[in-house]
């Protein structure tokens, strides 16, 4: 997430009136821009930071509130900073031509597209990097140096799986993209979305093929448990639809709902099971 | 299901990624099987007897085996 909000805070720029309001301040034109783009950077790390300081030794669902209340005040401030840092919209509009205003989808589709770039940074940090990566990234690194322990054969599925979640981010992105564009325009970006989409569906094919029967029926599981939950979720909005509570659900809406159901069932079901073999192995010590 | 694994791993002085690269397997089923969160299919099971040149009933074993049932 530091190297997201490093490579975001980098290619923007800080708009004119968050410029004028620090000049107000008596900051100076360059600490002011300083200050802007290392913001995101610093709320980052020093929120993992602390967060680790403060749950050490505590039991572990204060750690996880102590880590989602953090997580949200830098959440909130650091997508404020990234607001303010508007430079690819500005980009994606001068190569596109105007946007039109983005709907509740298309902000959800961009948020995903976020947040499947951030999760491909993670995946390439440790292909490319490997243990030290997985000592930065987790929040609770387990304190047996083996479980740590990431090999080359992982670290090529690390890879392949952060050229998928890249993919699958900028298909959804220029999905909303396609859908913002005007007449005329919806082109360009629907191409690229369905090169990236085609793309996330070939790497999770070899990924399925390079997987161990632990890794494939923990993914059989979280579709199994994500698809009974959308299954009753469509059967509950069919009846609000029906009854003109609820609006008619788009295909784009559809592929959001389903993305976000499958990406959370699958990172519930891994991260229990972790968590389960790491209580195992504290009883059995 | 109980097991030897982390045992019979220990007396080669193989680690869980050793283990792992010689199954064919990741790391994180060995560890998981280790710690009883997972029971391997027959065929990795079968597997894990020839690497160890053991039955696979003097790896695996049930829970309540001890009890008598």
């Amino acid at each position: 997430m530091g190297v997201g909000a490093a490579l975001l805070s980098a290619t923007g720029q800080p708009t004119p009136k968050v410029m004028a309001r620090l000049a107000e301040l008596g900051l100076p034109d360059l600490a002011a821009r300083l200050a802007v783009h290392a913001l995101p950077v610093v709320l980052v790390v020093s929120a993992v930071l602390l967060g680790r300081a403060l749950g050490k030794g505590r039991s572990k669902t204060v750690r996880w509130i102590i880590y989602a209340l953090l997580g949200g005040v830098v959440g909130f401030f650091t997508g404020y900073t990234i607001d303010i840092l508007v430079g690819l919209p500005a980009f994606i509009q001068a190569v596109n031509g105007p946007l039109a205003a983005p709907s509740v989808t298309d902000i959800a589709l961009w948020a995903i597209g976020a947040m499947f770039i951030v999760l491909g940074l993670m995946m390439a940090a440790l292909a490319v990097f490997g243990s030290p990566a997985a000592h930065a990234i987790e929040l609770e690194p387990d304190d047996d140096p083996e479980a740590m322990d990431i090999r080359k054969a992982e670290r090529g599925i690390f890879g392949l799986s952060s050229a998928g979640a890249f993919a699958t981010g900028i298909a959804s992105i220029a999905l909303a993209i396609a859908q913002q564009s005007g007449d005329g325009a919806t082109l360009g970006p629907s191409i690229i979305a369905l090169v990236a989409g085609a793309a996330s569906v070939f790497a999770s094919i070899i990924l399925w093929n390079l997987m161990d029967e632990l890794q494939r029926r923990q993914v059989v599981n979280a579709y199994a448990v994500s698809a009974v939950i959308l299954t009753a979720g469509a059967f509950v909005w069919s009846i609000a639809e029906v009854q003109g509570l609820v609006p008619p659900f788009s295909a784009s809406a559809t592929f959001v709902v389903i993305t976000l159901a499958q990406t959370i069932a699958v990172f519930i079901i891994t991260t229990a099971a972790a968590g389960n073999a790491r209580v195992k192995k504290r009883r059995a010590a | 299901m109980k097991n030897q694994l982390r045992v019979l791993r220990a007396q080669r002085a193989w680690s869980q990624a050793d283990l792992a690269e010689k199954l064919k397997v990741s790391r994180q089923t060995i560890n998981a099987i280790e710690t009883g969160r997972y029971d391997p299919s027959l065929p990795l099971a079968f597997t894990i007897a020839g690497l160890f040149e053991l039955s696979i009933e003097a790896i695996f074993s049930p829970e309540d085996a001890e009890a008598g049932h």
